[in-house]
């Protein structure tokens, strides 16, 4: 493995200095997991890593007015809390399958937006949650829905020397249901498509609609247009059949070694599709 | 340049000095000689370098010795009791759980924290904290009957 | 039926409690003092002519200890077979695919090493490179290697019977063409070595092989070495498959490096390395056509078939035949034509894998029988019954199935899965299906023509008696041979299990050509229990005189002397024994005479007790060209049963049940040979669900890793219900013979025929991604 520096700050403002004063030659690394693996394989060349461990501003996971994570918060955290297993199910299901155990033993919620893959898992649920990232830097504060943080394949809206802070959101309203599906080529993968679903029933009618849908494109997807056209309906199987379709029109893969474009639009339809179908049970 | 890191492995206190791009298995292999950790692939894919590092299963090769300073760190030589053989490694034995070995050790360690954790686990509930660590050998059967085992003879 | 004190039960292994605890020692676990660390510079293009290499600059990066190329390692050629011996340790002139070795260096530490490695400039003038057989053989394709014009690397024709004929008399004929990908073995443990030249000209290889005999021939002939100057040891490995069955060039590598320093040099394989060396699965294309009779009697077969087998010959050839030979079983069949074809491509060497070459064809075969018994309207199962062979029938090219459970395997699985309530009558998305195979016990001939015994084995006692040690070259990979060789020693010898030691895995102990072609336990068993009779025959011959009873009036079981007739006065030798051991606490005392005080006294009339066994094959049938790959002493067959359930809008395949029935002749463990076949289950599944080294246009592998190359993990593995059926084969020890890799043939056909029955249809590619399925479906709806 290629040879760099490694720092550890207390605080925020010693990070923000280290790695102005590095020049933006180094790179923050929260549990690892990616960043270790790029270097090693000659993808990334860092000469500092900057840890984020030490740092008590980005832990903590609270349930009170809504859910708030620090973005150090680790995934075996999320897929264990009952808390999140009651009130964002979509979320604890999502962490539940990332990667491995060892993994998520590791993994951060904020490394793995701010990696920033299309296929990451944390993001759909977060993407119809309508959660918030808070994101901090030497210039201050500021807060981001998650829709505008992606900006491509490795790409976010954070400038070099901004952290994602903590991550938070809005209370579960009464009647929502929702849930995360995903389709790897084994039981706990890298996704080929994965998705996610959030809605709200009122008398039978589906009141709010959120659908997001990962690795079709180059950025996690919330699919705003087909929302507009589920909401206001009841749900029934014609309508899921459409919404099936809409998907694959409106998601825009690639073709690579996991699978090919074709295949990745067609199961994102039917994961989205049922994704519906399982929030709609639950939120009865 | 290195750093000077404190971590207790297998309840023993280590003060070492390391470079930063130095991996707790290297460290754990190369430099301190427990070398019952494998190195499979090298990046987080197979399972066969998990330690436990405060009381959770992690890939040591995703995890830079420096980033394991202060940590305690369980790898499969602190498993054996002063009685000899873990009930763990004693059904790995007596049901034919071990074939090339290479598995093993991380095998025992994720079992080790999940009969910790939840002392009567599921057989769904055994592959998914086994599903980190690949076995080309066994096909997984006799693993998962060892954890049965242990976990009833643990309780 | 004999009655066995050790054998036929569930013996926990000899290395369990080093493996669970880390103690036990793999290559990349030992340290020599002053050992350096060696790396191997591979080439970046797929096809390319060497126009310069320099070197010196990585000869100038302090704690560089040397750097070799082909100029260092002369041009002697090797391979596996010698009939294709088509490498160089290093490529000279040319390089054939990404990954070929150009250099290697030693260095003080790896990073220097692989920083010299960068330090080395070649100059390539790229040539254009072929990738697929079409490709290879098409008219004015480039070549690969001059002696082999067109690319042909081996061809294989014959024709047993008159299948033109038979397909006159048939009612039914069927083609299919079906195509596997190219795998890898993904062992565990990537390969590694340590070479130490020492100052006497001693050559010692640690390393992580299936075969330490031809790796310290091959070893030998490379480095122009005598070969009683080359040691191969085998530390503990980390599973083989098939890839680490032959020398590679890391281990030559590091062989001409610590030759040339004088210093131990150790090299390990990255995973992506591994993955570049590849000899694994080759691609195979089969096309196949079956004629049948209305009854469902199996009239012939035509077999077709062309290999992707990479830049090298690997063990190419053997796998070319058996691509056609192990279809001759386990059906009666009087006409079998086979043309098969292995083409150099510029991609890594393909060589051997579990079910050696074949595991496609079988696949290929038993989805096309699954296809005509639904055409004829027979139940899949009752039309396999009707052909099946048994015990002493001889198949058209001449294998000899000296014991045969596969009929009692068929019942088994039917009966294990609850076939006759399930078939037909499973909901749509779900599916059963069932397939069966076989395979050798040992290949009958060396890979290199010659007359040498394939095993030797030597048991010593303890001078105490107490102990007795088995001396075998046999290698311990992880299938449990040690233990086996255990057990049979204890057996033949009398004593108990826990009183017997292995040393293995050394070139040392004996002669052993290794743990492939499923050998192990027919042969190196013979031999061991040759050796184990000859010390117990020893030890009773010394009591019998010391006693005056006839030898064949006695025997040893369980560690004590019986007397068959009255049990004569053996006081004065319990007296003797006790006074040589004052002092031990366990002393016999007024159980029966011991063993070990028999021992103890053949040892004091006789010098050390020693007994060697040795053992090849008899002469085997098959007098056309090829007869030497198929030809076995005995054959493994196997049944099973897979029960899917298929996600009829995505695709996805989940294998929820599998019933296993194998035929090893007789289990020496019951514990291991359920490994086996539990194991032989999981790697099917995952060719037949998950597995494709993929290339990208440059002849780059895309997925050289474990998170792009998927195996199967704890979650999606089935349990397997195994069935262990018992044949008594009369070739092997105590009526043994395989199961390593029998047991994976079955298992991609009765996912196929499964997969099948909850979809509707066939499908002749692997793996059956959810992709590949999805589109089956999808197919099948539009022709509604």
């Amino acid at each position: 493995m290629k040879k760099f520096d490694y720092y550890q700050p207390e605080s925020l403002k010693e990070a923000y200095g280290l790695m102005e004063k590095l020049n933006g030659e180094a790179r923050f690394i929260a549990g690892g997991t990616d960043v270790i693996v790029r270097i090693k394989q000659g993808a990334l060349h860092p000469d500092a890593l900057i840890s984020l461990r030490r740092i008590s501003a980005l832990k903590g996971l609270g349930n009170e007015d809504g859910l708030s994570m620090g973005s150090m918060t680790l995934f075996r955290d999320i897929e264990r809390d009952p808390a999140i297993a009651r009130d964002y199910p979509a979320l604890g299901e999502a962490a539940s399958v990332l990667a491995n155990p060892q993994v998520r033993n590791v993994a951060t919620i904020g490394g793995n937006l701010c990696n920033a893959a299309p296929s990451a898992d944390a993001a759909p649920p977060l993407m119809v949650l309508e959660a918030t990232l808070t994101i901090e830097g030497p210039g201050g504060q500021r807060e981001v829905s998650i829709e505008d943080f992606f900006r491509g394949p490795g790409e976010t809206c954070l400038e070099h020397t901004e952290v994602v802070t903590r991550i938070t959101i809005p209370k579960k309203r009464k009647g929502t249901g929702m849930a995360f599906l995903k389709i790897g080529r084994v039981a706990q993968d890298i996704a080929i498509a994965n998705a996610a679903a959030l809605i709200v029933v009122e008398n039978g009618v589906c009141r709010k609609c959120r659908l997001s849908a990962g690795a079709v494109a180059p950025v996690p997807l919330r699919l705003k247009r087909i929302e507009g056209i589920v909401e206001g309906r009841k749900i029934e199987p014609d309508l899921l059949d459409r919404v099936a379709e809409m998907v694959q029109e409106d998601v825009s893969p690639i073709t690579d070694v996991r699978s090919t474009a074709q295949y990745r639009k067609t199961v994102s339809g039917i994961l989205v599709k049922r994704a519906i179908k399982e929030a709609l049970d639950r939120a009865g | 340049m290195k750093r000077l890191i404190t971590l207790t492995i297998n309840g023993k206190e280590y003060e070492v000095a390391v470079p930063p791009n130095l991996t707790l298995l290297d460290l754990l292999r190369y430099e301190l000689g427990l070398t019952g950790t494998k190195k499979g692939c090298d990046v987080g894919d197979c399972g066969a370098c998990t330690v436990i590092m405060d009381g959770k299963p992690v890939n040591s090769c995703l995890v830079l010795a420096v980033q394991a300073d202060g940590r305690d760190i369980l790898t499969i030589e602190g498993v054996e009791t002063e009685e000899g053989l873990h009930p763990i490694q004693q059904a790995f034995v007596e049901k034919g759980a071990v074939q090339c070995g290479f598995c093993t050790p991380g095998m025992i360690l994720s079992a080790k924290s999940l009969l910790e954790r939840n002392p009567r686990p599921t057989e769904e509930e055994i592959r998914t904290a086994l599903s980190g660590n690949l076995c080309r050998c066994t096909g997984y059967q006799k693993i998962v009957e060892a954890v049965k085992d242990a976990s009833e003879k643990l309780s | 039926m004999t009655q066995y004190t050790v054998i036929n039960k569930r013996a926990p292994r000899l290395d369990a409690p080093d493996k669970s605890t880390g103690r036990a020692k793999y290559v990349d676990d030992m340290t020599l003092p002053g050992m350096l660390f060696g790396a191997l510079l591979q080439s970046p293009l797929a096809h390319a002519r060497i126009l310069n290499i320099d070197v010196s600059k990585a000869k100038r990066l302090p704690g560089v200890k040397a750097v070799v190329t082909a100029e260092d390692a002369g041009l002697i050629k090797y391979g596996v077979s010698p009939a294709r011996y088509d490498e160089t340790l290093f490529c000279h002139e040319k390089v054939r695919y990404v990954g070929d070795e150009i250099a290697a260096v030693a260095a003080v530490d790896l990073e220097t090493a692989l920083e010299a490695i960068s330090l080395i400039k070649v100059d390539y003038e790229e040539l254009p490179a072929v990738f697929t057989p079409e490709e290879a053989m098409a008219q004015g394709a480039p070549v690969i290697h001059e002696e082999y014009p067109g690319n042909v690397c081996a061809e294989v024709h014959q024709e047993f019977g008159d299948v033109e004929a038979a397909f006159q008399d048939c009612d039914l004929i069927r083609t299919d063409r079906f195509v596997n990908k190219r795998q890898d073995a993904a062992f565990l443990e990537p390969n590694g070595c340590i070479a130490d030249y020492d100052r006497f000209g001693n050559l010692t290889l640690y390393t992580s092989t299936q075969v330490p005999h031809y790796v310290q021939r091959t070893v030998a002939m490379v480095l122009k070495l005598p070969v009683g100057r080359v040691r191969v040891i085998k530390p503990y490995v980390g599973g083989g498959f098939g890839p680490k069955a032959a020398a590679n060039p890391m281990e030559l590598a590091a062989c001409l490096l610590s030759k040339k320093i004088g210093r131990p040099v150790k090299m390990n394989y990255s995973r992506e390395q591994v993955f570049l060396f590849s000899r694994a699965r080759h691609q195979f294309v089969h096309t196949l056509t079956t004629g049948v009779k209305k009854d469902g009697t199996i009239m012939a077969l035509k077999n077709e078939c062309y290999l992707e087998g990479g830049a090298y010959a690997s063990f190419g050839i053997a796998t070319v035949y058996y691509a056609g030979s192990l279809l001759a079983a386990p059906y009666r069949l009087a006409n079998m034509k086979y043309d098969g074809y292995r083409v150099y491509t510029n991609k890594p060497a393909c060589g051997a894998q579990r079910g050696h070459g074949g595991v496609a064809a079988r696949a290929a075969w038993e989805q096309q029988l699954d296809a005509i018994a639904e055409e004829l309207g027979m139940d899949p199962i009752e039309f396999r019954l009707k052909n099946v062979m048994s015990a002493g029938d001889i198949t058209c090219n001449d294998l000899n199935m000296s014991s045969f459970g596969m009929k009692d395997c068929i019942e088994a699985v039917k009966k294990g899965s609850g076939w006759s309530e399930k078939k037909g009558k499973m909901p749509k998305g779900k599916g059963i299906g069932m397939a069966c195979g076989f395979f050798v016990s040992g290949a009958g001939y060396p890979i290199y023509r010659s007359d040498t015994y394939h095993a030797t084995v030597t048991v010593k006692l303890s001078e105490d008696g107490g102990t007795a040690t088995v001396y075998t070259g046999a290698a311990e990979i992880g299938q449990g041979s040690d233990t086996t060789m255990a057990l049979i020693a204890a057996e033949a010898l009398g004593v108990r299990y826990e009183d017997v030691r292995v040393a293995s895995g050394d070139t040392e102990y004996g002669i052993d050509l290794g743990a492939y072609s499923s050998r192990t336990t027919l042969m190196t068993g013979h031999a061991t229990k040759e050796a184990a009779e000859s010390v117990k025959r020893q030890v009773l011959q010394v009591l019998g005189d010391r006693l005056k009873v006839p030898v064949d009036q006695m025997d040893i079981k369980n560690g004590y002397i019986v007397f068959k007739g009255e049990t004569p006065d053996f006081s004065s030798i319990r007296t003797a024994y006790i006074k040589e051991h004052r002092g031990w606490t366990d002393n016999p005392d007024e159980e029966p005479l011991t063993f070990r005080e028999a021992a103890r006294l053949a040892y004091l009339e006789k010098g050390t007790i020693v007994g060697t066994g040795k053992y090849k094959p008899g002469k085997l049938g098959g007098k056309y060209k090829g007869a030497a790959v198929g030809t076995s002493p005995a054959y493994g067959c196997s049944a099973q049963v897979a029960e899917v359930s298929v996600d009829m809008e995505t695709g996805k395949v989940s294998v929820e049940r599998v019933t296993d029935a194998h035929d090893c002749g007789f289990a020496i463990n019951r514990t291991s040979v359920e490994g086996q076949m539990e194991g032989s289950v999981s790697m099917g599944l995952g060719e037949a669900l998950l597995e494709e080294v993929k290339f990208d246009e440059k002849g780059n592998i895309l997925n050289a890793n474990l998170a792009e190359y998927k195996i199967p993990t704890c979650l999606d593995m089935p349990n397997v219900k195994s069935l262990i059926v018992e044949s008594n084969e009369p070739n092997g020890p105590f009526g043994a013979k395989e199961v390593g890799e029998g047991a994976i043939m079955p298992t991609i056909p009765a996912i196929l025929n499964a997969v099948y029955d909850a979809i509707g249809v066939r499908i002749n590619e692997l793996p059956l991604t959810p992709e590949r399925v999805y589109m089956a479906i999808r197919r099948k709806k539009g022709k509604q």
